[in-house]
């Protein structure tokens, strides 16, 4: 036990450089045993408490607190990245090539029934084709999200699902070596969707099975959860079409911005997507609620989560994984003329923390888990828990909101000397939506500011700025008075009063 | 020249007979490859000090990353991680090269593919220090260790290189294969659809049964499959077959188990229920619902079809040397009556 404790610690220690504790967030290691595949897929809350787990190499294994105990429950799953606890011994996993119903039904603690209960999405073999989620709405259906196809390797001579023949013919995408690289690799497209709904969110009917294609246009979706409301949010990942990683407020029937998913759209007889003109594209699509700004805020947002009341001050609110830092983000979000948008800002930033938060749970309104992964990508690995303690107050953004001219913000603590909210500064700047990979921060500039406060509260202000809000700008903050300064409004609609 | 002649009089002198090897192999040019998983191989190098070598640098990476290799000042490795996330408006133009004093010499940015040769020549202090890639996001783990002047200690203690390097080394030189039978194991398979199952059974028997086209597809006998250190893979590695293969089904993704009129008609993937260990697949073709289950004996593979809801007579895709308790063979296949559908018994000898 010692032995993985110092494993863990020295993971951290290469992964961080802010080792400062949060003044009332404790970050713990969960023991993860040695030796052991230890990146976590997928990660869920059983009704006895204990807390299921499906790693990289397959295995679904059951972690008890109690006895701080693992038992594998299961192996043999194709890269599982997401998983329902339905009760004590029956789960929904979400694995390469189906999402699968494993349960345990002759008691003896591990599986022996894996029931299919979708595998009606395509699979060209290619190895960025990952299928991420469930997650299960409050009618008893899924959600699941499905990456599309890099051009960084071939497809596979067998597939699953029917080709969609679209310029480049399917035997050109076996190839490998030069033929591919000099050739065929630019006309299938940076990351490309030859066969059913890759690039698409799919909606999965609980009960038969059945899948409803939900929503297109996305690339890396490494990430669902739902709000308070009931709404679905997925996050996405820079790239090709993405000038910054993104968090979508997902509404059937929409397009999220990737071309590559556009011809699985019902009746699609257009072009090849890589031909719409960009006008065009950004005309259907519709764009993020939040950008991740790449490199300040997150390069690979991962899984959004709703907070429970009694976690802080954040009931209510969302939480989302980063894989690349140290950091756990938190959300602030709110609807503006009918749109989904917010806030991001980091709630957990190094302070002990792993790289790689991949997967996030809450044990109860106290405790959240995280799970780690990186595949061959810069992340971690185990497990960590994030413990409310409250022990002592901090600083932070509580709220913000958008206004005419401004925003109004609210702060955790009194900000007791107004002085220091001369230091705040904001800039704003906006991404380019085109083929190529990522976007610089465009037409950035200093914003002026002036804080008038709202109420004797001492904790809400008014933000008046210099100019008129620009939709589709991200607008960044610096609170040098906040535990975590970093804060970015993404505007996509300006309330008219 | 003389200077330099008495110098490596010098250090040839101070040199073991052990020592002698590692400064034979120092004079050779030295490669570095960016391979798959963010890790340089190899990800330690040794040089002597003020000597210069010519670098070979190999971006590697089947994942399209793009890598460059830095070579920095010793004790420098923070710094030089944490300067390499600061990300500026000219970083691109810069190739990701950190403005830090600590760099010492760099490559270009290589796209995969790609590669680069450049001379160095070692400071002349000796130490530990190191080659990083910088370009975003890679640096915190991709990084190895050059010795200039100092002998490097076991591998597997090496804190001078990442963690997973060091256990990568120590589980490479474990056995990878051993495996618990019967077992189950999902990767991408050779001649198979990306929806393959392998299973190793008793007996040292082992098979890959297609969950996409619900059929077997082939059979080995010995040793399961070697996928290496997969800690650091995304899955696009293809797992080796270890043992020899001894049956193998051909066709393709649109050669199903059952061959019914309507050519459209294609097989539905049920999942499956572990008996003994063991998988009986199910899954519906049509009208039909078909179970499979698999077992081994020391001369091969014992395969129990149980076709239900037939009314006329089952074409049972066979090829090669099946044989069956019931039916008769016609080609590829055995046509069996709806009555012995119900309990057909194929059987695959492995000799």
């Amino acid at each position: 036990m010692k032995l993985v404790f110092h494993t863990f610690l020295a993971l951290a220690s290469t992964a961080c450089f802010c080792a400062a504790q949060h003044p009332a967030f404790d970050v713990e290691a969960i023991l993860v045993e040695t030796g052991k595949d230890r990146q976590v897929g997928g990660l869920d809350i059983m009704p006895n408490g204990k807390i299921a787990a499906v790693f990289h190499e397959g295995e679904l294994r059951i972690y008890d607190p109690e006895t701080e105990t693992w038992s594998v429950f299961a192996s043999g799953l194709h890269e599982p990245l997401g998983i329902v606890a339905e009760d004590d011994s029956t789960f929904t996993v979400v694995q390469r090539p189906e999402m699968t119903r494993i349960s345990d039904t002759d008691g003896d603690g591990s599986a022996d029934v894996f029931m299919t209960v979708c595998d009606d999405f395509g699979m060209s073999g290619n190895y960025h084709e990952f299928a991420f989620g469930p997650v299960k709405d409050e009618n008893g259906d899924y959600f699941v999200s499905l990456n599309v196809a890099s051009n960084g390797a071939p497809i596979r001579e067998e597939i699953r699902g029917e080709w969609l023949e679209l310029g480049l013919p399917r035997e050109n995408f076996y190839g490998t070596g030069d033929e591919w690289k000099e050739k065929y690799k630019t006309e299938a497209g940076r990351m490309y969707s030859r066969v059913p709904y890759r690039g698409w969110v799919v909606k999965i009917d609980g009960e038969t099975g059945e899948m409803i294609p939900w929503a297109s246009g996305v690339r890396s979706p490494n990430g669902l959860g739902f709000d308070a409301d009931g709404k679905l949010y997925v996050s996405d990942n820079q790239g090709d079409w993405l000038g910054t990683s993104k968090l979508h407020h997902i509404e059937k029937g929409k397009f999220y911005g990737h071309p590559a998913s556009l011809p699985w759209t019902e009746g699609y007889d257009g072009p090849n997507p890589l031909d719409i003109p960009v006008p065009e594209l950004e005309r259907m699509r519709t764009p993020a609620a939040v950008w991740f700004t790449q490199s300040t805020m997150a390069n690979s947002p991962t899984q959004p989560l709703l907070i429970p009341d009694g976690f802080g001050e954040f009931g209510g609110q969302m939480l989302i994984g980063e894989m690349n830092k140290s950091r756990v983000i938190r959300l602030i979000m709110e609807e503006v003329n009918g749109v989904t948008q917010g806030a991001c800002t980091p709630f957990i930033d190094g302070n002990g923390l792993d790289m790689g938060i991949n997967r996030l749970v809450f044990a109860d309104n106290k405790n959240l888990i995280l799970g780690c992964s990186h595949l061959s990508w810069p992340g971690g690995e185990g497990m960590a828990k994030i413990t409310y303690t409250g022990k002592a107050p901090f600083q932070d953004v509580k709220d913000i909101k958008i206004q005419p001219k401004g925003f109004r913000v609210e702060f955790l603590e009194k900000i007791e000397d107004p002085s220091t909210l001369e230091k705040v500064t904001l800039s704003r700047y906006t991404f380019d939506y085109h083929s190529s990979y990522g976007s610089k921060q465009q037409d950035r500039h200093e914003v002026n500011i002036e804080f008038t406060p709202v109420g004797d509260s001492g904790k809400v202000f008014e933000i008046v700025m210099s100019s008129p809000h620009r939709a589709n700008y991200c607008y960044e903050f610096d609170f040098p008075m906040s535990f975590n300064p970093l804060l970015c409004y993404t505007v996509r609609e300006i309330p008219a009063k | 020249m003389i200077k330099k002649l008495s110098t490596l009089a010098m250090s040839a002198m101070l040199l073991t007979a052990i020592d002698a090897v590692h400064a034979e192999v120092s004079r050779r040019p030295i490669t570095i490859r960016a391979i798959e998983g963010l890790q340089y191989d190899p990800p330690r190098a040794e040089m002597d000090p003020g000597q210069t070598v010519l670098f070979r640098f190999l971006n590697r990476d089947p994942n399209d990353q793009p890598h460059n290799v830095v070579i920095i000042k010793p004790g420098s490795l923070e710094a030089i991680q944490k300067a390499s996330m600061e990300i500026a408006p000219d970083s691109a133009l810069r190739g990701y090269i950190p403005k830090h004093d600590a760099v010492l010499k760099h490559s270009k940015l290589l796209e995969g593919d790609q590669s680069e040769e450049f001379k160095f020549t070692a400071p002349k202090e000796p130490g530990v220090y190191h080659y990083v890639c910088t370009y975003p996001g890679h640096a915190m783990i991709m990084y190895g260790a050059l010795y200039v002047g100092v002998r490097p200690g076991k591998i597997e203690n090496d804190k001078n290189i990442p963690q997973f390097a060091r256990e990568g080394a120590k589980k490479l030189s474990e056995a990878k294969e051993a495996v618990d039978r019967p077992s189950v194991a999902r990767y991408f398979l050779e001649d198979a659809g990306p929806a393959a199952i392998a299973v190793a059974l008793e007996n040292d028997m082992n098979y890959c049964w297609d969950a996409g086209n619900c059929r077997l597809r082939y059979a080995w006998s010995g040793k399961f499959l070697n996928m290496g250190d997969t800690s650091r893979t995304n899955g696009n590695r293809q797992a080796k077959i270890s043992g020899k293969k001894f049956w193998n089904g051909g066709g393709d993704e649109l050669t199903y188990a059952i061959k019914l009129e309507d050519p459209n008609v294609k097989p539905d993937f049920k999942g499956y229920r572990l008996v003994d260990g063991k998988p009986d697949f199910k899954y519906s073709m049509g009208e039909l619902a078909v179970s499979e289950y698999i077992t081994s004996t020391s001369g091969g593979l014992v395969i129990d079809m149980k076709i239900t809801n037939a009314t006329t007579p089952v074409k049972v895709y066979a090829k090669g040397n099946v044989t069956s308790n019931a039916g008769k063979r016609d080609g590829d296949f055995i046509i069996v009556s709806p009555e012995d559908a119900a309990g057909l018994q194929l059987t695959i000898p492995s000799k």
